[in-house]
């Protein structure tokens, strides 16, 4: 598909984890951040603006900018570039 | 309530040369951030436990970054990472780790905050496909992520070189780089580095791996419209003249899927304002930075800044400003002895000297034209969190005050959830360039806590039983407790 990201093959990742996103299974790696879990996954936008709603993902990558919100239970609205991935992280995105 | 002589805010260059130079004399030193691992945005690391078979791009930079952080794990400093600083108070730090608050009172703080790249307001770049540059190298570099398919790159100046080459060298198909500023600043600048030898080889070495893999860089080009419908699809770009306007009919179109901007950085003062420090309005520097002295004391007593924070001046001179913090908290502290003290700090300001040569050139080399702030169009927006577009910002600043805080209140640009980060570099600028009036001359908005959003969980969750005055920020209009 169009524009979806790739895995590096010459990192030697974490153990394998599954992130529920929205009910969907996704393949993650221990030390990857959310969004790159995300990403990865071909989930390039998983938020809606507030007025517009326009899609929007990733664009700062270091936490400042708070486009790339998500929720994750048990932690609240976390910024997806900044929280990294567990397995069975349960999240839900729109928010 | 916990306390220790020292805090450091942020584990990049600067924090962790304060850290070290603060521990070396002896004292009890915190070293705070806000991510879970240390080495900031210059020294990335890759997640612990990961390594990469093929280490060319793992390069000089995060070896030295590495090093570093296992020096200063070393040094006895007590580390807290994903840790938040969100006010200051006096004497006092309110700090979250998003499930609880406590403070931290300390005798010396030092403000090492980074920086983050600056934002360009131009047609599409709200779309997801579009981000910063240091977005794409932390995916490539930090996470082994390349960010698209087909990359563009557009910027100015040696920065965009580096993160073009790591991207290239990662395996990434980039489409083209637009580089804003002309051949002959650029071969100029490059003439005067010579002489000073480092920099100029290891940007040639960055050109020559752009240049094998046949990515044209297009210069005296900016893109000026990102296209797409819920994702980049492609960028029409310019040519410009030498103050980055548009050349009519020198347009250029690209079919790519992700675009990378890299114009320079914004120094991170939102703690330095919270404390009351000067700021001061330095354009080559990247904007209003931390007033400091020649020991990095800001105006505030017992306050210092290093690196970024108070001016753009890259990481080598970050690093360096961090030990002489370090060693002047260590110094008002009583804790040095003399001789070895002026020792030490005549070797800093030695070193200090000559990582600042370089300075006047690749400031040259990133000066920013108008043209720069001139591509929104009337509908583009500004402020991406609250999504208010050019028009309302200008028609407020015209109307009502053209200032951020005017702006702020008749259009609610900077209240979103980044808190004026990305719209509060911009707007200034905008109006600056639509109404004619200088930059420095727009009023900034008023500092409040907590300088980013956290969860009121947290806030209802204290580990401190004893509620000190920190907690009474929101009674007391933070930002103006000097009178003003």
């Amino acid at each position: 598909m169009k524009g979806v990201p790739v895995r590096i093959e010459s990192y030697r990742r974490g153990p394998a984890l599954r992130v529920i996103l929205d009910g969907v299974e996704l393949l993650g790696f221990e030390g990857e951040y959310l969004s790159t879990v995300l990403m990865a996954n071909g989930k390039m936008a998983w938020r809606r603006s507030l007025i517009r709603g326009e899609r929007r993902g990733l664009f700062c990558g270091i936490g400042i900018c708070f486009e790339c919100l998500v929720q994750v239970e048990g932690r609240g609205i976390v910024r997806a570039c900044q929280v990294r991935a567990f397995d069975g992280m349960r999240v839900r995105t729109d928010v | 309530m916990s306390g220790t002589q020292v805090v450091v805010v942020g584990g990049g260059p600067a924090g962790l040369g304060a850290a070290l130079e603060a521990a070396r004399a002896g004292l009890e030193v915190t070293l705070i951030d806000e991510r879970p691992s240390l080495g900031g945005q210059y020294y990335k690391q890759i997640p612990p436990g990961w390594s990469s078979t093929r280490s060319g791009w793992l390069d000089r930079q995060y070896a030295e970054g590495n090093k570093l952080i296992a020096e200063v794990l070393r040094s006895g400093v007590k580390i807290l990472t994903d840790t938040l600083v969100w006010n200051i108070e006096d004497h006092n730090l309110a700090v979250t780790d998003e499930s609880t608050v406590w403070q931290i009172r300390f005798d010396k703080l030092i403000l090492a905050t980074g920086a983050w790249e600056l934002p360009v307001a131009l047609p599409g770049w709200t779309l997801p496909g579009v981000m910063t540059g240091g977005a794409a190298q932390a995916l490539v570099v930090g996470q082994g992520l390349l960010p698209g398919r087909r990359i563009l790159l557009a910027g100015n100046g040696p920065f965009q070189l580096r993160v073009a080459a790591q991207l290239v060298e990662a395996g990434a198909k980039v489409i083209a780089i637009l580089d804003a500023g002309d051949l002959i600043t650029t071969i100029r600048a490059a003439l005067r580095m010579v002489p000073q030898g480092g920099l100029i080889w290891e940007a040639l070495r960055y050109l020559r791996t752009i240049w094998k893999a046949g990515v044209r860089i297009y210069r005296m080009h900016l893109p000026i419209r990102i296209l797409g419908d819920g994702h980049v699809e492609g960028v029409v770009a310019s040519r410009v003249d030498s103050q980055w306007r548009p050349v009519p009919g020198r347009e250029i179109s690209f079919d790519v899927d992700t675009v990378c901007l890299t114009y320079g950085f914004v120094p991170s003062v939102e703690l330095a304002r919270l404390a009351g420090c000067r700021m001061e309005y330095r354009p080559e520097a990247g904007g209003w930075v931390t007033w400091h002295d020649a020991d990095q004391g800001t105006s505030v007593p017992d306050i210092f800044v290093a690196g970024e924070a108070g001016g753009i001046e890259g990481a080598r001179v970050a690093l360096l400003e961090g030990r002489l913090a370090g060693l002047e908290a260590a110094r008002q502290l009583g804790v040095t002895n003399r001789v070895e003290y002026e020792e030490r700090r005549r070797e800093i300001d030695w070193a200090l000297i000559r990582a600042r040569r370089p300075l006047p050139v690749l400031r040259d080399l990133m000066r920013l034209r108008p043209g720069l702030f001139e591509l929104a169009m009337e509908d583009t927006l500004v402020c991406r969190c609250e999504d208010v577009s050019w028009r309302d910002i200008i028609a407020a600043a015209r109307r009502w005050d053209p200032g951020l805080r005017g702006v702020k209140l008749w259009t609610r640009a900077g209240m979103g959830r980044c808190q004026g980060r990305i719209c509060g570099y911009l707007i200034p600028r905008l109006i600056s360039c639509a109404l004619g009036v200088p930059v420095e001359t727009i009023s900034l908005d008023t500092p409040r806590p907590p300088v980013k959003p956290l969860p009121l969980l947290a806030m209802a969750s204290p580990k401190d039983t004893e509620l000190s005055s920190i907690w009474a920020w929101h009674e007391r209009r933070p930002g103006r407790r000097e009178g003003q």
